[in-house]
């Protein structure tokens, strides 16, 4: 792995470089909620500091967005053409995106390219290029340090292209892949070699972000991700989450690892289009059949699903990370409160509880 | 390149800020806004999935005529001409009041306030009237018997978490508005009492603390029955910031809201604190429409009276609803039927517009200006995030052509003027002029200008128990609509979501068995009036020897229950409960 | 990369009106290159477009060793199967797959076969039937149950009647209800085992039908000995990809779609959601 230091006042000049190649998303402000967005001119610095900035919508978005065409048609018979929209043309870069939600995009790439390789998302994520800055304050509902998600990316971790930790003023600079070297070698005029002591800053800095989260320990996950391999929760736990489910979705959506759709069929004078949309598997209708018949009719049934594809064992090997980063979304988008801390808690409690005797 | 842009969710009408997100002119995404007061970040099912009703294939596109039995698409120009034809050929004939006006509660408030002018001024009728004549007047006038006349700010959604105590009615209000039942979770866990009145459920959910059967016909009774129950509910509720939550579409009769809201403020000082009220519906515009002046006045008819009195009334003219939506009956249809001349301005080829004699295009409220207020009081403006589909125009644009046409004139205005008449007009949109606060995401809460009085109703005492070997039907308003709701119906995700109800009668499971029939076969039901056949099927929640089925199967309800029963103070008719007997076929 | 969400074009070459609310359909790739290399494995499926209207996958329900046309045998119950029946010869139909695991073939060589279907559940077991009828030798005993719920409710009629007449295969069938013109066996499926006197040893069992079909069946198997890893079923969940990637067929880490459709009943039994 190189490093660098940046400067913080070069950080736009090296955006404005990388503009004229790629379209460079950051965390930019509409009415005050935050979103990537392209930008074409200087990003909003207090964005892109030390504290833990996560717009709403994940930017999973981005490779996987909330709804896409797969093919449109006309004509019918032997005049039917099907034509598959294009992708895009120039690279893109998430510049800003934090620790939680990289590794939210790591799960997902494991995912979308095992077996069959997802068309629609590689030809996008073939174009990413992710600059992580790891965060030296979490935010109110973080909890990536009990998921592996944050605060601060190892070298370990594969799925970064660049690390900024940020400092004073200026960043370390971490470059882990041949796709990160390519933006950093863009301008090689505001690069530096990392002075002395940067290091043990870096690490300084981790540990004492480490200490910023709420006494939260990690301990939990595992007694979940037990109880949840063995299949080893009483029903009546599920049946009483599940009550508390509104069914609306939104910690699908909000997830960075969620990456269930539906597809839908839109048909207009012989012309048309199918799409896929994000779908979640909390409503009744994600796996009601034709028949009427719903194999999970029960809301703590595809509660327990939810969390069986989150937080088993068997998930965990097939993807390499369990399906949680600790980003808090669902916390803010649960109604029913029923988010990924409460019902951890919940299943380690349950053992001192009426349901384990 | 995705474009996000902050509007209100028009599904229903808690008024949950969101964004659109836009490729290009499709929208492709929905985001709730984490700052609007309203949501804090959270959505339903529906508003999650708003975007995929915004590319619809079955868009009212042109303007429609009905030449012989079919409706023929023609330019706006030849249909507004024998719009007004027919509308001056009926004025003439039968003069003013043989025309009835329907606004609607989707449409914005500067649209219902033009619709009311137009009806009022232009054709000089009374008879000006909404689709919640068939469910929610009854909640409306109990409202508006509470606030004399004008309804301010009735509570705030965000302010319920604090609530030391909610009166639930019905279970579906924290279910299906999930914002407001968000914020009475947060109240529960923090020590709040919650209490559910269902009229129909036996069991609650966990975190209600005192459940309640709310049978209105039955309820002075129950009440009665359960002294402690009747002696804590009131003393709970006259705690300061104290809410009730009810979905006024499922309100049957005014008096049984007043009567209930009366003995909550039973032994209480003087004047004495009132609770919060949110009153929920499945439209957007509920109380807009209402405020507007979409109600009869001057002695005209309700909208259950215009189709009735199908010798008085010879035009329709329907804005912006899909009336058999509401009450999907053969009556209403053959109703609608003999009708001269009915005008329907929807946005979709709608089972209404099936049976117009003029059809005319207009936007969704996604495409729209203009304001809606929402069940607390707050007035917010729509931005219009896609561009006018086919040849789709603004109701103004209507409604000013057909004034021209039969030679009268209104004064052209814009919404931001209409805005203005309204703050001038309506007392307690007195403060909504305000446009640089209504561009605010979280708009302007209406001035409440008179501390609401109770009117003392006693509760209306009911014949005797039940007779042995009866089977108690009731029949309530589901929010059932919704799986016919267009916007729905648009939707893949949301039309597996909500799958049409099935017309079939609802029994606890050891009724089932006592009988001896298996779900989804048939049975008899008997009623003083009629009897009818219906598939039955099992329903856990239901206490023994209650049958439920849900009022919109009306045709079927029609036959069992003879006649819809009045509601004197609401001027609204709704199905009573029945007594009835099942026979095997 | 390819895109398999993209449907390739397939013309209805034959159309067979199997009951009053079944047909099959014979399907012939439109283009000469993708017809000569379209192979599939036995208990594969395809999922089948009608464009606008939807997709919805089908069990390949004939030989895999023809596999320039092949059929898919369609009930009508929703939008895509109803879309399917007005179609006619001649048109086309956009297909992806063939998808899923498929049945076990080449490992159940020299062992007794069971076949038990029920209804609309013969189709997945035909595409196995017929290969295990071309290698008969190196199969032992064969033995086809097939049970529907009325006299009318039976496919493949013309087949059936071929495979009674069959002297190295034994085929029994029972109607749920018989009616006039009935004169074979009345009862469910399960009514046909002590006459088949079916045995446990060497046998491998593939079981295709109703959930609750397969449900007494299986008990029934269990009880007279069988072990779960010997009775193989098929799974059906809704679904939309077909390749793992939708969510809606997953049951545990398993995806119906990609790990199945075919499952023994060991595998079943591991799964974290009662399935049978």
């Amino acid at each position: 792995m190189e490093k660098y230091s940046l400067r913080k006042a070069d950080l736009n000049r090296w955006i404005d470089s990388m503009i004229d190649r790629c379209q460079v998303f950051v965390p930019s402000r509409i009415e005050e909620e935050i979103f990537f967005s392209p930008v074409d001119e200087a990003p909003e610095m207090d964005l892109l500091g030390g504290t833990a900035v996560l717009p709403y919508l994940p930017p999973k978005d981005i490779v996987f967005p909330q709804s896409e065409i797969l093919f449109s048609y006309s004509g019918k018979g032997e005049e039917t053409k099907v034509e598959v929209p294009e992708g895009p043309k120039r690279g893109l870069v998430i510049l800003g995106i934090r620790s939680c939600d990289t590794q939210g995009i790591f799960w997902l790439d494991q995912f979308f390219q095992e077996n069959f390789n997802d068309f629609y998302y590689s030809r996008r994520r073939n174009k990413v290029t992710l600059v992580t800055i790891a965060c030296n304050q979490p935010a109110k509902n973080c909890f990536c340090i009990c998921c592996q998600g944050g605060p601060f990316l190892g070298s370990e971790s594969q799925n970064f292209d660049i690390q900024l930790i940020s400092f004073q003023d200026g960043y370390l600079v971490e470059c882990n892949s041949t796709q990160g070297k390519e933006l950093i070698d863009m301008r090689p005029d505001i690069f530096f070699p990392p002075e002395a002591g940067m290091e043990e800053i870096r690490f300084h800095l981790e540990e004492e972000s480490q200490k910023k989260f709420l006494p939260a320990p990690t301990s939990y996950m595992s007694t979940a991700i037990r109880r949840i391999t063995s299949n080893g929760i009483p029903p009546e736990l599920w049946t009483e989450l599940g009550e508390r489910c509104f069914d609306d979705g939104g910690c699908s959506f909000v997830c960075p690892c969620c990456s269930c759709f539906g597809v839908g069929y839109l048909a207009n004078d012989g012309k048309g289009y199918h799409y896929r949309y994000w779908d979640s598997c909390g409503y009744a209708g994600f796996t009601r059949e034709v028949s009427g018949h719903n194999p999970r009719e029960e809301k703590g049934e595809r509660f327990k699903r939810r969390f069986f594809h989150k937080l088993s064992y068997q998930y965990l090997k097939k993807d390499g990370r369990i399906g949680c980063v600790g980003c808090g979304r669902c916390i803010t988008a649960c109604p029913g409160e029923v988010t990924m801390p409460l019902v951890v808690e919940r299943i380690r409690k349950a053992q001192e509880a009426k349901y384990f005797k | 390149m995705i474009k996000n842009i902050s509007t209100i969710c028009s599904f229903c009408n808690t008024g949950c800020g969101m964004f659109v997100r836009l490729n290009g002119e499709e929208a492709v995404g929905i985001l709730p806004n984490t700052r609007h007061p309203v949501n804090e970040g959270r959505l339903c099912k529906r508003g999650w999935n708003r975007y995929q009703n915004l590319r619809s294939e079955n868009r009212l596109s042109h303007p429609l005529v009905r030449k012989g039995s079919k409706l023929e698409e023609v330019g706006w120009d030849e249909a507004l001409q024998i719009s007004k034809e027919k509308i001056s050929y009926i004025l003439s004939r039968y003069g003013p009041q043989a025309i009835g006006v329907v606004g609607s509660p989707w449409l914005t408030n500067e649209d219902n306030y033009r619709v009311s002018l137009f009806c009022r001024q232009v054709l000089k009728s009374n008879n000006l009237d909404g689709s919640y004549r068939f469910s929610g007047a009854a909640a409306l006038t109990a409202l508006n018997e509470t606030w004399s006349g004008a309804l301010g700010s009735l509570a705030s959604i965000q302010s319920l978490r604090e609530s030391p105590a909610i009166l639930v009615l019905g279970r579906e209000s924290l279910r299906d508005f999930s914002p407001v039942g968000a914020r009475m979770i947060q109240a529960y866990q923090q020590g709040s009492k919650l209490i559910l009145a269902d009229p129909v459920c036996l069991r609650a959910e966990h975190f209600y603390n005192t459940f309640l059967p709310f049978p209105e016909e039955q309820l002075a009774q129950i009440l009665k029955e359960k002294k402690d129950v009747a002696e804590q509910i009131p003393r709970l509720l006259a705690q300061p910031g104290s809410a009730i939550v009810f979905i006024a579409d499922q309100i049957k009769t005014a008096s049984s809201l007043l009567s209930l809201l009366s003995f909550m403020s039973q032994d209480q000082a003087d004047p004495h604190p009132i609770p919060m009220m949110i009153p929920l519906s499945r439209s957007p515009n509920f109380r807009g429409a209402w405020d507007m002046g979409i109600r009869p006045n001057n002695g005209g008819l309700t909208l259950l009276e215009m189709l009735d009195l199908s010798n008085v009334i010879k035009g329709l003219l329907v804005f912006g609803d899909d009336l058999l939506t509401h009450l999907p009956s053969f009556s209403l249809m053959e109703k609608l039927k003999k009708l001269d001349f009915l005008l329907v301005a929807d946005r979709f080829l709608t089972d209404t517009v099936q049976i117009a004699h003029g059809a005319f295009p207009i936007p969704l409220l996604a495409e729209s200006t203009g304001t809606l207020t929402n069940c607390e009081g707050r007035v917010q403006k729509l931005r219009p995030v896609l561009n006018t589909g086919g040849e789709s125009r603004p109701l103004s644009y209507l409604l000013s052509s057909l004034t021209r046409k039969l030679g009268s004139s209104l004064p052209a205005h814009s919404d931001k003027e209409m805005r203005k008449e309204i703050s001038l007009v309506i007392p307690q949109y007195q403060n909504i002029h305000s446009e640089s606060e209504l561009d605010s995401p979280q708009g302007i809460v209406l001035s409440t200008l008179k501390h609401p009085v109770i009117p003392s109703i006693p509760f209306e005492t009911r014949e005797g128990p039940q007779a042995p070997g009866k089977y108690h039907l009731f029949i309530p308003n589901t929010l059932y609509a919704w799986s016919r709701n267009q916007m729905i119906l648009e939707s893949p995700l949301l039309r597996i979501e909500y799958p049409e109800d099935r017309m079939a009668l609802r029994m606890n499971r050891q009724d089932v068995r006592e009988l001896r029939i298996r779900p989804g076969e048939k049975i008899k039901v008997c009623s003083d009036h009629g009897e009818a056949q219906l598939a039955v099927e099992i329903d856990e929640s239901l206490p023994s020897r209650t049958l439920v089925l849900p009022m919109h199967f009306s045709t079927v309800i029609e036959n069992l229950a003879g006649k819809r029963k009045f509601d004197h103070i609401a001027n609204y008719s709704y199905c009573p409960d029945l007594e009835v007997t099942l026979k095997k076929v | 990369m390819d895109n398999n969400y993209l449907p390739r074009f397939v013309r209805i070459v034959g159309i067979q009106t199997e009951t009053y609310d079944t047909k099959s359909f014979e399907l012939e790739f439109v283009e000469s290159s993708a017809k000569e290399g379209f192979r599939f494995r036995p208990g594969q499926f395809i999922e089948a477009a009608v464009l606008g209207v939807g997709e919805a996958p089908f069990g390949l329900a004939s030989n895999p060793n023809h596999p320039l046309t092949f059929r898919i045998t369609v009930r009508a119950v929703g939008s895509v199967t109803e879309a399917l029946h007005q179609l006619k010869i001649g048109e086309w139909v956009g297909i992806r797959g063939p998808f899923g695991n498929g049945f076990p073939f080449d490992e159940v060589k020299g062992k007794n076969i069971l076949f038990i279907g029920g209804g609309i559940g013969l189709p997945p077991l035909r595409s196995l039937i017929e290969p295990m009828l071309d290698a008969r030798s190196e199969f032992q005993d064969i033995q086809i149950l097939y049970g529907a719920r009325t006299p009318a409710d039976l496919v493949y009629k013309d087949r059936l009647l071929e495979w009674e007449k069959m002297k190295d295969l034994r085929f029994m069938m029972t109607v749920d209800v018989g009616d006039a013109t009935w004169v074979g066996e009345v009862g469910v499926v399960t009514t046909l085992f002590p006459k088949a006197e079916i045995k446990e040893e060497n046998t491998v069992v593939f079981v295709c039908g109703p959930p609750i079909m397969i449900q007494f069946v299986i008990q029934e198997l269990i009880h007279l000995g069988f072990s779960p890893g010997n009775i193989i079923s098929t799974l059906e969940r809704y679904m939309k990809c077909g390749i793992g990637k939708c969510g809606h067929c997953a049951i545990g880490h398993k995806y119906i779609c990609l790990d199945g459709p075919v499952f023994s009943y060991q595998e079943m039994m591991k799964l974290p959601e009662k399935v049978v």
